[in-house]
C-alpha cells in the first residue's frame, strides 16, 4: 500500500498512530486495541514498515554512538542510521519489515561494538599513560658505563615507540615486561655503580702504591702487586655484573694488606746485599765483567728462590732462602771470613743509615774536607775488602762516625756562611767578617779532628749578631728573589716586576733601616705565599681554558684576572677556582650542546621536524651564554638524554662524533705525507663521502659504515706513507753511501745490487704508478715488499756506515746494540744485567730494537739530511756535510746535532725497565737502586728514532796537551781543541831525538769527521695503548 | 707549581744523551759533557728558559726525592748519585756565580707532563 492509496488525512492519522504504538512499544508500554478510536473513527491498519518505522523514531538510544567515540565510528554509526531510516522511507509502505530489522540488528551491534572498543580504548590509553609515566620515571645516570649508557637509552627509545604504536592490552603487556626488564637492568646498573667505583679507586690506590713502593720492596712482592692490580685492570674492562665488579678489590686489597711485611722483609733484603756484596767483592769478584763468579751465582739464585718466595707472599721463606746463601759451598769454602765481612757490611749499613746523610752534607758544605768524605770512606772498604782487615776497618768506621758527627754542626755553619756570603752585595760590611771568619775557620778545618775544630767553630760564633742579622736579611731577599725568578720562569713577568719593583728600596734598607726591611720582606714573603697558591690554580685553569673555551668567549676567568692584575692574588684565589668549577661544566656543556645539534639536525632531516631539540638548543645556549647559568644549560640537555623518545637519537649523534673526530684526527695526521697527489685524492674523497653522510646528511648509520670502511682504508694508507717514506729515504741512503764508499771493490754493484740504480727507479716507480691508479692497498704492499727484496743490501750499507763510524771512536754501536738481529733475550739481557748485546758493559732503562735494516738505514739517512741542514756561524757561513773531514776555525762550528725522527710507521720493538734492581754502591757502601731492571714493560709499534751526531775532532796533533795527561780538559768542543792547539810550541820538538824542530802547522782547520753517535727507536712518551706518542 | 716535565726532560736529555752518556768508561767524568751542558743552555736561552732551566736543575739537586729516575734518559742508566752530581756540575759550569739551594731548600717544582699548548697557555699572563 501506498502513502496514496489511503487518502491523504487518513494515511497521516495512521502514521501518526504508528509512530504513537511504536514509541510506546519501544518505551516498553502496551496500547490496547481499543485507543485505535482515539485517534479516527475508522480503524486503519498500518504497514509492517510504518510499524517499523514507528520503532525507530525517534532515534532509539541503542542505534546512537556511545560517548568517546572516534570521529570514524561517530561517522559510521550515524551513516548506518541514516541508511536504515532511507530504506524504512523508501519501503514505508511494505508489509515486510524483515529486511529492516535485520538492519536495525546489524546497527545495534555495531553500536554495542564500538561501546567494547571505546572501552578498550580507554583501558590502553590508561595502561600507556600508566607506561609512559613509568619510562620517565626510570632511573637516569651519566655514572652508567658508556656501554650501559648507550644500551640504556637505545631501550628507552625503543620502549616509547613501542608506547606509541601499541593498539592493544596485549601488546601492551609485552611493552610492560619490556620496561620491567630495562628497569630491572638500570637498577642492576645502579648497584654496579658502587662496586665499580670501588674497584676503580682500589686499582687507583695499588697503581700508587707500585709507584711508592719501587724502591722499597723486593721485586717478588713488587711483581706479584703489579700483576694483581694489572689482572685488576684487565677485569674491570672486561666487567659486566656487579658480581664482577666485587671481584676486583679482594686480590688488590691481600697484597697491599701485605706492604708492611713486604717493607720489612724489603730492608731484610737491603742488609742481606749489602752483606753479600762486600763478601763477594772481597772472595768471589766476577771474573770479568760478562762472567760470574761461582759465589755470585750462589748470590743470584739465594736472590731468585727469595724473590718467587716473596712473590707467593712467603717472606719468611724468603728470608730464609737469602740466608741460605751463607751455607752454600761456593761461600763456605772461604771460611770464617765470610762471617767476619757480613759483620763489617753490617756495620756498614748501620754507619750509612745512621752518618751518610750527615756525610753527603759535610760534602755538599764546601768545607776545606769536604772533598775527603768520599775517599775516606772508600780506604775504609778499601782496608776491610782489599786488605781484609775486617776488624781495624770496623774501628775506622767507629772513629769516622765520631768526626762527622764533630764535623756535621760546623759544616752546617760553613755553609750556611757561604751562602750568606753569596747574597751579600761586594761592598757589605757583613762580607767582610763572613770572609775572615771562613778563612780562620779554613785553617781548622780538616776530616780527622786534628786541626782542631774549636777555633772554627769560635770563628763562626764571632761573627756579631748584628752582622749576621744583616746577612741573614741579604740572604732572606735572595731567597725572595729566587722564588721571584720563579714567578717569572713560568710566565707571570708583571707579577715579578711587580715584586722586583720592591726591591731596591729593601736592598738599601737593610744596612740602613733593617727594621723597616724586615716589614717589607714579610710583606713580600706573605705576597709570595699567596702568588704560590695561586699558580697552580690559575695554570688549570688556563689549561681548562685552552681546551673548552680557546675563545675566551665565557670569560670565566675576567674577575680573577683582574684581581690579578692588581695584585690581588689572595682575592682571586677563589674565583679562579669556581673557573675551574666553570671549565669543568663547560666541558660537559659543549659536549652536549654539540650531540644534541647533531640530533636535531638530524631530526629536522626527517618530516615534520622536531621542535624539542630546537628549543632545548635555543633555551640551554641562552642559559649558557647570556645568563652565565652553565649548570641549568647542562642540566637542560640532561633532560633531553632522559626523555624517552630522543635518546637513542642523541646517543646515536654523540656516537658519530666521538668516532668521526678521531677518524678525522687520524686522516689529518696521515694525509699530507699521502704522495702521489691521486692517492691523496683519492683517500680525501672517500673521507668527504662519510663527512657528507654524517655532517650533511645526518645518517649516522650510513655514516658510520663509510666511515668504518675509510678507517680501514686509512690504515693502508698510513703503511703506504711509511713504506713509501722508508723506500724513499733509504734509496738516497744508497746514493750517498755509493758516494762514500766508491773506493771500495764491487761499489756500487754491491750497494745497487746492480751497475747503477736504474734498476731501482724502475721498481719504485711501478709501485708509485699503482698508488697513483688509486691502488693504495696494493702499493703498500708492493712497496713493503720492495723493501724487504733490498733488505741484504741495505743491510750491507747499514754495516758499512757502522764500520766507519766506529773506527777511531766510541760511535758505531748502533746496530749492535740496537740492530734488526737482536734477540728478545738480548735486549733483556741488557735490561737485566747492563751488558749490550756487543758485551759492553752499557746498562739503560729501555733496551729497544729496530726490526729491520730498512728502518735503521733510513733513519740514519733521515738523520744525515738533518745534519746537512745546518751552516758553521762565520762570514760566510759554511753549510755542513757528514763528508766534511774538517770543520771551520770556529769555536761555535756546528760539532753536535741531535734530533728526533718520524718514520710515519712502526719501526720498533723494546723493553723498558719498571723497577731498578738493587745495588750496592761500591766506594760508598750503600745499598741503592742499580743501573739494572728487575721488571720491565714490552713495547711495540714505536715510530720515532733519535739519533746524535758529532764531529770526532781529530785530535792527534794536539793529544799531549789534553787532559788527563795535559792542562787543558778534552771535552769534544772546538775550543777545547783551540786552546791545546795554542800550547803546542813553536817550532814543535822533532819527533825523533835529535832531528832539528819542525814548523808548527797552521790552524786553517780543524780535522776530524762526523759520526752518528747515537741511533736509537724512541721509548719516552710512547703510550702502548694508543699506539702513539703522548 | 707546575712545570712542563717534556720542557725540562728535553732540555736535561742534552746531558744524558749526549757525548758524555754515549761512552759508559768515562761516564762519571764530569767534563766530558762540557759540550752537552753549553747544548743544553744555548737551547734554553734561545727559548728564553734559562731561569727555568737553572731554578729546575737547583730544585732536583736540593730535592731529588726519587725524581731523578724520570729523567735519566734511554742511554744510560745513571743512578740518582750520578744524577745528582752531573746536575751540580752542569750547575757550576753555566752559573759559577750561583750558590745552589741548601737540601730541601730549592723551589717546590712539581713536574707534570703537557702540551706544548697547555704550557704556552699556562704560561701567558699577567
Amino acid at each position: 500500500m501506498s502513502d496514496t492509496d489511503g487518502g491523504g488525512q487518513a494515511g497521516g492519522d495512521y502514521r501518526l498512530v504508528a509512530w504513537a504504538k511504536t514509541a510506546f512499544s519501544i518505551a516498553g508500554w502496551t496500547i490496547s486495541s481499543s485507543y485505535g478510536s482515539f485517534f479516527g473513527s475508522e480503524e486503519v491498519t498500518p504497514t509492517a514498515m510504518e510499524e517499523f518505522q514507528a520503532k525507530i523514531t525517534p532515534r532509539p538510544e541503542a542505534t546512537k554512538p556511545p560517548n568517546d567515540s572516534t570521529g570514524a565510528e561517530l561517522q559510521a554509526i550515524d551513516q548506518g542510521f541514516a541508511a536504515l531510516t532511507q530504506f524504512v522511507t523508501s519501503n514505508i509502505a511494505s508489509d515486510d519489515a524483515t529486511e529492516a530489522e535485520t538492519r536495525l540488528a546489524a546497527l545495534v551491534q555495531l553500536v554495542q561494538d564500538t561501546g567494547t572498543a571505546v572501552t578498550t580504548r580507554a583501558q590502553v590509553s590508561q595502561k600507556k599513560a600508566a607506561l609512559s609515566t613509568d619510562l620517565d620515571a626510570l632511573p637516569f645516570s651519566k655514572e652508567f658505563t658508556d656501554e650501559q649508557q648507550r644500551d640504556f637509552a637505545k631501550r628507552r627509545s625503543g620502549i616509547s615507540q613501542a608506547i606509541r604504536v601499541s593498539g592493544s592490552l596485549a601488546d601492551l603487556q609485552r611493552v610492560e615486561a619490556a620496561l620491567t626488564k630495562l628497569n630491572d637492568s638500570i637498577v642492576a646498573a645502579q648497584a654496579m655503580i658502587a662496586a665499580r667505583q670501588a674497584a676503580i679507586a682500589q686499582i687507583a690506590l695499588a697503581n700508587s702504591k707500585i709507584d711508592e713502593l719501587g724502591d722499597l720492596v723486593d721485586r717478588g712482592y713488587y711483581e706479584v702487586l703489579r700483576k694483581v692490580t694489572r689482572d685488576g685492570e684487565a677485569a674491570l674492562a672486561k666487567a659486566k655484573t656487579n658480581a664482577d665488579y666485587l671481584a676486583i678489590p679482594g686480590p688488590i686489597q691481600l697484597m697491599l694488606g701485605q706492604e708492611a711485611a713486604a717493607r720489612t722483609y724489603g730492608d731484610y733484603f737491603d742488609t742481606w746485599a749489602l752483606k753479600a756484596e762486600g763478601f763477594l767483592q772481597v772472595y768471589a769478584p766476577d771474573p770479568s765483567k760478562d762472567a760470574r763468579s761461582a759465589a755470585r751465582d750462589a748470590r743470584n739464585a739465594a736472590a731468585d728462590a727469595a724473590a718467587a718466595r716473596a712473590y707467593a707472599l712467603d717472606f719468611g721463606g724468603a728470608q730464609t732462602a737469602l740466608d741460605g746463601f751463607w751455607n752454600d759451598a761456593a761461600v763456605t769454602a772461604f771460611g770464617t771470613d765470610a762471617a767476619e765481612s757480613a759483620s763489617f757490611m753490617a756495620r756498614f749499613d748501620t754507619f750509612i743509615k745512621n752518618h751518610d746523610q750527615k756525610r753527603r752534607e759535610i760534602k755538599a758544605s764546601g768545607m776545606p774536607c769536604s772533598n775527603k768524605m768520599d775517599t775516606r770512606l772508600a780506604d775504609i772498604r778499601k782496608n776491610a775488602i782489599k786488605n781484609k782487615n775486617w776488624v781495624a776497618a770496623e774501628a775506622d768506621l767507629v772513629t769516622f762516625a765520631g768526626h762527622i758527627d764533630l764535623l756535621h754542626p760546623i759544616s752546617l755553619k760553613y755553609r750556611e756562611t757561604a751562602q750568606l756570603v753569596g747574597s751579600m752585595p761586594a761592598t757589605d760590611e757583613p762580607l767582610q767578617s763572613m770572609l775572615a771568619a771562613k778563612a780562620t775557620a779554613n785553617g781548622h778545618i780538616n776530616d780527622t779532628g786534628t786541626a782542631g775544630f774549636g777555633p772554627a767553630k769560635a770563628a763562626f760564633d764571632g761573627i756579631g749578631p748584628a752582622e749576621k742579622a744583616q746577612a741573614q736579611a741579604f740572604m732572606r731577599l735572595k731567597k725572595i728573589g729566587k722564588r721571584t725568578d720563579a714567578v717569572g720562569a713560568v710566565g707571570h713577568n708583571a707579577t715579578k716586576a711587580h715584586i722586583e719593583g720592591q726591591f731596591a728600596a729593601i736592598r738599601g734598607n737593610i744596612s740602613a733601616d733593617p727594621g723597616a726591611a724586615d716589614v717589607a720582606m714579610t710583606g713580600l714573603e706573605t705576597l709570595l705565599d699567596q702568588i704560590e697558591t695561586w699558580m697552580p690554580l690559575i695554570a688549570t685553569a688556563r689549561t681548562a681554558r685552552l681546551a673548552h673555551d680557546a675563545g675566551d668567549t665565557f670569560t670565566l676567568l675576567a674577575a680573577a684576572d683582574a684581581d690579578a692584575a692588581l695584585h690581588r692574588y689572595d682575592q682571586a684565589r677563589p674565583k679562579v677556582e669556581a673557573a675551574i668549577r666553570g671549565y669543568t661544566r663547560l666541558a660537559e656543556f659543549f659536549v652536549l650542546e654539540k650531540q644534541v645539534t647533531k640530533a636535531r639536525d638530524a631530526q629536522q632531516a626527517a618530516t615534520p621536524p622536531h621542535t624539542v631539540l630546537s628549543d632545548t638548543l635555543t633555551q640551554a645556549g641562552d642559559l649558557a651564554r647570556n645568563q652565565g647559568r652553565i649548570e641549568d644549560a647542562v642540566n637542560r640537555f640532561d633532560a633531553v638524554l632522559k626523555d624517552p623518545a630522543l635518546a637513542q637519537m642523541v646517543h646515536e649523534a654523540g656516537l658519530w662524533i666521538k668516532r668521526y673526530d678521531a677518524v678525522k684526527a687520524r686522516h689529518n695526521k696521515i694525509m699530507p705525507d699521502m704522495a702521489p697527489q691521486k692517492a691523496k685524492d683519492t683517500m680525501t674523497g672517500l673521507f668527504a663521502a662519510a663527512t657528507a653522510e654524517g655532517e650533511v646528511k645526518h645518517d649516522y648509520p650510513a655514516a658510520m659504515a663509510l666511515l668504518d670502511a675509510y678507517e680501514s682504508k686509512l690504515g693502508d694508507a698510513r703503511r703506504y706513507v711509511a713504506s713509501r717514506t722508508r723506500v724513499i729515504t733509504v734509496k738516497k741512503a744508497l746514493d750517498r753511501a755509493v758516494l762514500e764508499f766508491a773506493a771500495l771493490p764491487n761499489v756500487p754493484q754491491d750497494i745497487y745490487g746492480g751497475p747503477d740504480d736504474t734498476a731501482m727507479k724502475a721498481e719504485i716507480k711501478a709501485v708509485e704508478d699503482k698508488a697513483v691508479a688509486g691502488k693504495v692497498t696494493d702499493a703498500a704492499k708492493e712497496f713493503e715488499d720492495l723493501l724487504a727484496t733490498w733488505t741484504a743490501k741495505l743491510k750491507a750499507t747499514a754495516q758499512l756506515h757502522e764500520a766507519r763510524d766506529g773506527t777511531g771512536s766510541n760511535a758505531g754501536h748502533s746496530i749492535d746494540r740496537h740492530g734488526p738481529d737482536i734477540t728478545d733475550a738480548n735486549l733483556l739481557r741488557r735490561l737485566n744485567t747492563g751488558i749490550a748485546n756487543d758485551d759492553k758493559l752499557s746498562p739503560t732503562g729501555a733496551s729497544s730494537k729496530f726490526e729491520t735494516y730498512e728502518a735503521w738505514l733510513q733513519a740514519r739517512e733521515a738523520g744525515a739530511e738533518i745534519v746537512e741542514s745546518k751552516t758553521h756561524p762565520g762570514a760566510p757561513p759554511v753549510a755542513v756535510s757528514v763528508s766534511d773531514t774538517s770543520i771551520p776555525v770556529e769555536r761555535a762550528a756546528v760539532v753536535r746535532v741531535e734530533e728526533i725522527i718520524d718514520h710515519k710507521g712502526p719501526i720498533d720493538k723494546a723493553f723498558v725497565g719498571v723497577k731498578r734492581g738493587k745495588a750496592v754502591d761500591a766506594g760508598k757502601g750503600k745499598v741503592q737502586n742499580g743501573k739494572t731492571y728487575e721488571s720491565y714493560d714490552e713495547l711495540s709499534g714505536i715510530t720515532k728514532s733519535k739519533t746524535l751526531w758529532l764531529f770526532e775532532i781529530d785530535k792527534t796533533l794536539v793529544l799531549p796537551h789534553l787532559k788527563p795527561t795535559g792542562p787543558v780538559p778534552w771535552d769534544g768542543t772546538a775550543g777545547s781543541y783551540m786552546d791545546a792547539y795554542a800550547l803546542i810550541p813553536d817550532p814543535m820538538p822533532a819527533p825523533v831525538l835529535g832531528d832539528p824542530p819542525i814548523p808548527k802547522p797552521p790552524l786553517t782547520s780543524i780535522p776530524g769527521k762526523w759520526v752518528m753517535m747515537q741511533l736509537y727507536p724512541l721509548v719516552a712518551g710512547w703510550n702502548q695503548e694508543a699506539q702513539d706518542y703522548v | 707549581m707546575k712545570v712542563n716535565y717534556n720542557v725540562i726532560r728535553g732540555y736535561l736529555s742534552s746531558l744524558t744523551e749526549g757525548r758524555g752518556a754515549s761512552n759508559p768508561d768515562t761516564i762519571d767524568e764530569w767534563y766530558t759533557y762540557n759540550m752537552d751542558i753549553d747544548a743544553m743552555i744555548a737551547n734554553a736561552r734561545a727559548a728564553g728558559d734559562e731561569d727555568l732551566l737553572r731554578l729546575s736543575i737547583d730544585s732536583l739537586i736540593s730535592s731529588p726525592d726519587n725524581r731523578l729516575g724520570r729523567f735519566i734518559g734511554q742511554v744510560y742508566a745513571y743512578s740518582d748519585d750520578e744524577m745528582q752530581d752531573l746536575l751540580s756540575y752542569a750547575f757550576e759550569r753555566i752559573w759559577p756565580d750561583e750558590v745552589p739551594s741548601a737540601a730541601g731548600d730549592g723551589i717546590a717544582m712539581e713536574f707534570v707532563a703537557m702540551s706544548d699548548e697547555e704550557w704556552a697557555a699556562q704560561r701567558a699572563g699577567p
